[in-house]
């Protein structure tokens, strides 16, 4: 089974990025006008001038977007996993939520917000207390939305890292010493840094690439990103060819991002998880517990509550675009028809499928990829991290062309089916997988695998007894994040339904383009609801750690 | 090479080949044997043809929902064939199936846009098939693609501006071009690098009042990717003025409670048209044809008049409570001409609006 691991791995990434990837980048070089292949569509859109400054745009942007995450996520998961500060289970919990609705509806809430004339919170908060309404259109806007938004991709490895630490490191500084400033800086946050790079990573590459909020908060006042200012290029008259050149500046990030981590810790050792359970010492804030909690709830005030609050009101209401009197207001009128519409519990039942195996069928490639990657010898190695992170360069509708392009034809026939999107869902969460998994299992230790193997356990023996069981927190708070992200995943979706894979935020998108916005607010709380479900029933009963 | 080391190999490639085989093992789809062109000239044998297919799929890119839910259940009830469609903006639409093309796997039989220009296009490059219509010479004038052309328009709105009834006071409402671009408050404009159907109306105007795109840019506006976001502007009190107000989508907008309404200027006025067209490799040939023809009969143009849709042939039913345009006031671009200017407008629009 050991020998077989390598060939498992190439056989999964042949399928996930190889054919789709491929596919795509052998498009890029078709020149309709010439009937030939080149180089011209890579030299055509890049050397224009409003995508040079979407990717100046891009980069300021993802690091605007990272800097704002880091200094929600660090302190915010070192208050729940190693202090006492109140509810911070329930923080835990429901940080994931932030996700539970896709970006372009968490965008419209926040313009519902703050919409500088029209937002509640500046209509009937901010101007009553006599300070300016906050524009939410442009890059602030963007900003502060993709901060709250993302933040969960850091949030969620560093507090599994700070759950796994072992408190002696710290105590055996203190005892040496070390003041606990000093002893955080020196020993806490070091080995903190390969979920926070991971975590960053993500971050910086999902805020480079998303469409949603960026289309509706920057278009606005003519702000644009690379995926913005690229699909403008390709979609009027289509141009496809011109799909895969829009993973380049990505690509090229990622390459500068990996060098980095590379340079910053490849060599050092970052073990803290060993077959031994560690301590956990808990850091008693005492009168600051309550800052500590205010902090809290301020995070989840306005990365949850307030988007999710205002869809909420949006379900009540009989239009937005009438004023908010009692009048205007309906009980479940709004609730009961999405009940009345067939498609919408057929979409929500493949939503739901689709995304628990495609799930856990990303984690088993990442646990495979990881472990090549760490623990064995193979010549495949240098090219494990590459290929896994491969898929993020691409924005969702991007992604959407690779698989009709690849899978839709001769020889798969997938084309309008519910394993196309399946495959698809896959792809799209394998890199965070690996991230996650990768970050995890730095941590752990290798000579406890070693032991069992000599005693006699064989690998797959030792995987399932051994190194899955260590790398439990990551891997059930990955697969939980995972579930939330692909039951509401929409960029590729709209792009493989053709009318008879129908799932849940298709039926959503669709209700937002029918300006059917109070339909749209309740299927986005019904889909929260779910969400919410599906992170109390992991909770309890697979015992995940309470982050995720 | 040892033995040892050549068994995990040939096991490896043997669970590679088995993978491929399981994702291959998906059969090519049920497809008609009959090409486009050798689809039956004579009616019955038509529709015979398509209800042996027994369905058929439309990409509607130049369809409201509501127009091609109406389509996809008036289709069935006279011929009993399934319809599913793919309702999404134009844009969406023609990349779908460029990348279907592209995958030799068409999805869809039909497909419908506002972007006469890629109709044009694909037209020329055999992308879609002859519908062999009858009653193409019925097509008014201004809106009629030329015999050659495969696609076909189906409908048309005109282009003024929208506005929140609840918000507005009708009374106060501009009445010509120039007195809307004075008017205060701030103006949503629909952004023409990425839609056709705001280039259009960018290219109307160019005709219709030279100087407006220049004034509206001295006031304040928010330039909207989509009609979702022109519509959602307007609807929560962010805009005062969505422009185009396309009537199809303002209608839809209306239908489901919104207070949005259109205001026509006096004088000319845009059109926006809709097109449709078979696709010439679709897997359903003849219920593809027999749903362009349908789309296009007298029968459901009156039919669709009832949600609202004007109709493309002459003496057909207007819709009850649309404005009157006589087709003196219709100012139709042309898609040669469209993508001749295209560039010129781009670059305007971009100076008036400072983007």
């Amino acid at each position: 089974m050991e020998s077989l691991a390598p060939w498992l791995w190439v056989a999964a990434t042949f399928f996930l990025v190889v054919v789709p990837v491929g596919s795509l980048l052998w498009k890029s070089l078709e020149l309709p006008e010439s009937g030939s292949r080149g180089l011209d569509n890579y030299a055509e859109v890049l050397t224009q001038g409003s995508v040079l400054e979407a990717i100046f745009n891009s980069f300021w942007i993802g690091t605007a977007t990272t800097i704002g995450a880091l200094l929600i996520a660090v302190p915010f998961a070192f208050l729940v996993s190693r202090t006492d500060m109140p509810g911070r289970r329930f923080f835990r919990s429901v940080a994931v939520l932030t996700f539970a609705a896709p970006s372009f509806i968490a965008a419209m809430g926040w313009i519902l917000l703050l919409g500088p004339r029209g937002g509640l919170l500046n209509e009937y908060v901010l101007v009553p207390l006599g300070l300016p309404a906050f524009d939410i259109f442009g890059a602030k806007g963007i900003i502060l939305v993709l901060t709250l938004f993302l933040y969960p991709l850091v949030f969620l490895p560093v507090t599994d890292a700070l759950d796994n630490m072992d408190s002696r490191l710290e105590e055996a500084a203190e005892s040496a010493g070390a003041t606990r400033w000093h002893t955080l800086r020196a020993v806490t946050l070091p080995l903190m840094l390969p979920p926070i790079f991971s975590g960053s990573l993500l971050v910086f590459i999902s805020a480079f690439v998303i469409f949603g909020p960026v289309a509706l908060l920057g278009g606005p006042v003519g702000f644009q990103t690379i995926p913005t200012a690229m699909l403008e290029l390709m979609t009027f008259p289509p141009r496809i060819e011109y799909a895969a050149v829009l993973g380049l500046p990505v690509l090229f990030a990622l390459g500068v991002l990996l060098y980095l981590q590379r340079k910053l810790y490849g060599k050092r050792a970052y073990t803290t998880v060993g077959g031994k359970p560690g301590q956990k010492r808990t850091v008693e804030l005492g009168v600051w517990r309550w800052v500590a909690w205010f902090f809290g709830f301020v995070v989840l005030l306005f990365s949850i509550v307030l988007p999710f609050g205002v869809l909420l009101l949006t379900s009540f209401r009989k239009a937005v675009g009438l004023p908010l009197t009692w009048d205007n207001l309906v009980l479940f009128d709004n609730y009961r028809a999405l009940v009345e519409r067939p498609a919408i519990l057929e979409s929500f039942w493949n939503s739901l499928w689709i995304a628990l195996v495609a799930t856990v069928a990303s984690i088993v490639v990442a646990v495979l990829a990881v472990w090549l990657l760490e623990r064995s010898r193979t010549r495949l190695r240098p090219a494990i991290q590459p290929f896994m992170l491969a898929p993020l360069a691409f924005p969702g509708a991007i992604l959407g062309i690779a698989m009709v392009i690849a899978y839709s034809g001769s020889p798969y026939w997938l084309g309008g089916t519910l394993t196309i999107m399946l495959l698809a869902y896959l792809i799209r969460v394998v890199p965070q997988s690996f991230t996650y998994v990768h970050a995890g299992f730095k941590q752990v230790n290798a000579e406890t695998e070693e032991a069992a193997r000599v005693l006699g356990a064989s690998w797959s023996e030792s995987m399932r007894r051994v190194t899955i069981p260590l790398l439990r927190g990551p891997i059930l708070s990955i697969g939980v994040l995972n579930f939330v992200l692909l039951f509401r995943e929409l960029d590729v979706s709209i792009f493989l339904f053709t009318g008879t894979n129908n799932v849940a935020p298709v039926i959503l998108y669709n209700l937002a383009s029918e300006s059917q916005f109070q339909l749209m607010g309740a299927l986005s709380v019904v889909m929260l609801v779910i969400n919410l479900g599906v992170v109390l029933v992991a909770r309890r009963l697979l015992g995940v750690r309470v982050a995720h | 090479m040892s033995s040892r080391s050549v068994r995990p190999r040939a096991a490896g490639i043997a669970a590679v080949a088995v993978l491929a085989t399981a994702i291959a093992g998906c059969s090519a789809p049920e497809s008609s044997t009959q090409a486009a062109e050798d689809l039956p000239t004579d009616q019955e044998e038509l529709i015979a043809a398509a209800q042996e297919e027994g369905e058929v799929s439309i990409g509607a890119g130049g369809h409201t929902r509501e127009q091609v839910e109406l389509l996809a259940a008036s289709f069935e009830e006279e011929y009993g064939i399934d319809v599913t469609f793919v309702r999404a903006s134009g844009g969406d639409i023609a990349q779908q199936v460029s990348a279907q093309l592209s995958a030799e796997a068409l999805q869809f039989d039909v497909v419908s846009l506002n972007d006469e220009a890629t109709l044009s296009t694909w037209s020329e490059e055999g992308v879609l098939a002859d519908p062999e219509l009858e009653n193409r010479d019925e097509i008014l004038d201004p809106l009629a693609t030329p015999d050659d052309a495969a696609h076909v328009p189906f409908t048309w709105a005109a282009m003024g501006y929208s506005y929140n009834e609840a918000s507005t006071d009708p009374a106060s409402l501009p009445t010509t071009w120039s007195e809307l671009a004075d008017q205060p408050g701030v103006f949503a404009v629909a952004n023409p690098n990425s839609s056709g159907a705001a280039l259009t109306f960018v290219a109307a105007m160019d005709q219709i009042e030279p100087g407006f795109l220049s004034a509206l840019g001295e006031a304040e506006t928010l330039i909207s990717d989509s009609a979702l976001a022109l519509t959602q502007l307007v609807a929560t009190g962010e805009a005062d003025f969505g422009i185009p107000g396309i009537e199809a989508d303002v209608a839809t907008a209306a239908n489901a409670g919104e207070p949005l309404a259109m205001g026509y200027p006096e004088g000319d006025i845009g059109v926006l048209t809709s097109f449709i067209a078979p696709l010439a490799d679709s897997p359903h040939p003849a219920a593809a044809r027999l749903l362009t023809q349908y789309q296009l009969s007298e029968e459901f143009q009156n039919i669709q008049a009832g949600i609202g849709s004007r109709a493309v042939l002459t003496g057909a039913d207007v819709p009850e409570g649309a404005e009157e345009l006589g087709e003196d006031r219709l100012v139709v671009i042309q898609a040669d001409e469209l993508s001749a200017q295209k560039d010129e407008l781009l670059a305007k629009f971009s100076e008036a609006m400072g983007v």
